[in-house]
């Protein structure tokens, strides 16, 4: 139906974009899934989530840590986002052609 | 030896190794707005440490993985504890981590600039929080009887405490330096053989002062006697002093031998100051964490050792591998 042309079908090639998000979906679900299931302990049949906290670490703090973490994590998602674009549309480098030479793939 | 004495003495190995490798290129971090005269230059100082820095890094995290295996009760308290001045770390060595993979992504100078500040800072400030850090386990923090972290951030912060986080810098610093005169050529050569000569004593000078007031500290603080602190202590005065000897006279692998002797003997001399204890508390003396009362049981130790008996010469083998494979000097004309 679609042989030799399903890879230029609009439709199928917007579903292979939609896709990319699916991996992380799955890995976040099973962590999710796995973190959720063992409550309330948080070692199985050992230690309750509840006995295992830090008494010496206040709600604040942590919330202050965790808010850390997502500004800072929000921000390199940013970056990250940007640099990727910004190859995306840059021409395919020619296979065979001048630079295709052997050479370390990461450069500091 | 007990297995409980033994763990001890690994996770200060696990310390002397971080800071003798992250040590040097925290120091390159540090020097990358001063030293490098062009894009070229500066490459070239990424690229000295490019190959080995996350490698220097794993020895953070076995450090921190055999305290949490081997000694739940100080993992506990010390993390607690600690909590924002990890946060600090954390966020230090995360902007550090992506500057070495972001920089050379884009060409414009403010991208390049900004990469090579989040290098800088993060790598000094790294250094001085763990100096900070790891001078309070001796220097004493408030510890209720239940063996909980009882004060607050600000507590970690003493004249003595802030000693060793400004000796960590300059040291580091200095070290890096040293390193540099070792693995690059030409100008950038004589440079780092300049800046070493110029770190040298303010460096020896802060690190010997930190080290003879760890002894005054471990027996103020901790009930120890002279000996044994000061032994390591007296090594390590030894070992800096010789550094800026060797700096001075050009001889820049000695310089680097007694640099890393000095980062090693720093380290050994707190934790000899430590011993028996883990984290000493204050001014609540007797609430102070020891190794037996905060290690884990003889079963988890055993197997831990026989697991890292196979395991840790294997690791061990493959970084030096890494370091034999990049052990030429970076030529700026290359770049």
């Amino acid at each position: 139906m679609w042989r030799g042309r399903l890879e230029r079908t609009r439709w199928f090639l917007w579903l292979a974009v939609l896709s990319i998000a699916l991996p992380y979906v799955s890995a976040l679900a099973g962590w999710v899934l796995s973190e959720v299931g063992r409550q309330p302990w948080i070692v199985w049949g050992l230690l309750k989530t509840a006995d295992a906290n830090s008494p010496s670490v206040s709600t604040t703090t942590i919330a202050f840590s965790l808010g850390v973490f997502a500004v800072l994590y929000g921000l390199l998602a940013v970056v990250d986002f940007v640099l990727m674009r910004h190859y995306a549309r840059l021409d395919p480098p020619q296979v065979g052609g001048e630079g295709d030479e052997a050479v370390p793939a990461v450069g500091y | 030896m007990d297995l409980q004495l033994l763990w001890f003495l690994i996770i200060a190995f696990f310390w002397a190794g971080y800071f003798l490798l992250e040590g040097f290129d925290f120091g390159v971090g540090v020097l990358l707005p001063f030293l490098p005269r062009d894009e070229r230059e500066r490459r070239v100082m990424f690229e000295s440490i490019g190959p080995v820095w996350d490698g220097n890094e794993v020895w953070l995290v076995v450090a921190g993985g055999a305290t949490f295996a081997a000694f739940p009760a100080w993992y506990g308290t010390m993390f607690s504890g600690f909590y924002i001045a990890l946060l600090l770390v954390l966020a230090f060595l995360i902007v550090r981590v992506v500057s070495f993979e972001w920089r050379e992504k884009r060409e414009s100078p403010r991208w390049r600039a900004t990469w090579m500040w989040a290098n800088t800072i993060g790598s000094a400030g790294a250094a001085l929080v763990w100096g900070v850090g790891l001078a309070n386990l001796v220097h004493g923090v408030p510890i209720d009887a239940d063996g909980h972290f009882a004060g607050d951030f600000f507590d970690l912060f003493s004249p003595y405490t802030t000693v060793a986080g400004v000796a960590a810098v300059l040291l580091f610093a200095f070290h890096g330096a040293t390193f540099l005169a070792l693995k690059t050529t030409g100008d950038l050569l004589e440079r780092s053989r300049r800046a070493s000569r110029q770190l040298a004593v303010p460096a020896a000078l802060v690190t010997g002062g930190f080290l003879a007031w760890t002894v005054v500290v471990a027996m103020d603080r901790n009930d120890k006697d002279l000996f044994p602190p000061v032994l390591p202590a007296a090594a390590g005065i030894a070992a800096v002093a010789l550094a800026v000897v060797f700096a001075f006279a050009g001889r820049s692998g000695w310089t680097f031998a007694m640099t890393g002797a000095g980062t090693v003997l720093l380290v050994a001399t707190l934790f000899t100051g430590l011993y028996p204890r883990v984290m000493v508390s204050h001014p609540e003396f007797a609430n102070s964490l020891t190794v037996e009362g905060a290690s884990s049981s003889h079963y988890a130790l055993a197997v831990m050792s026989v697991a890292a008996a196979i395991l840790a010469p294997v690791v061990l083998l493959y970084q030096g591998w890494t370091y034999y494979v990049f052990r030429g000097r970076l030529r700026v004309e290359e770049h």
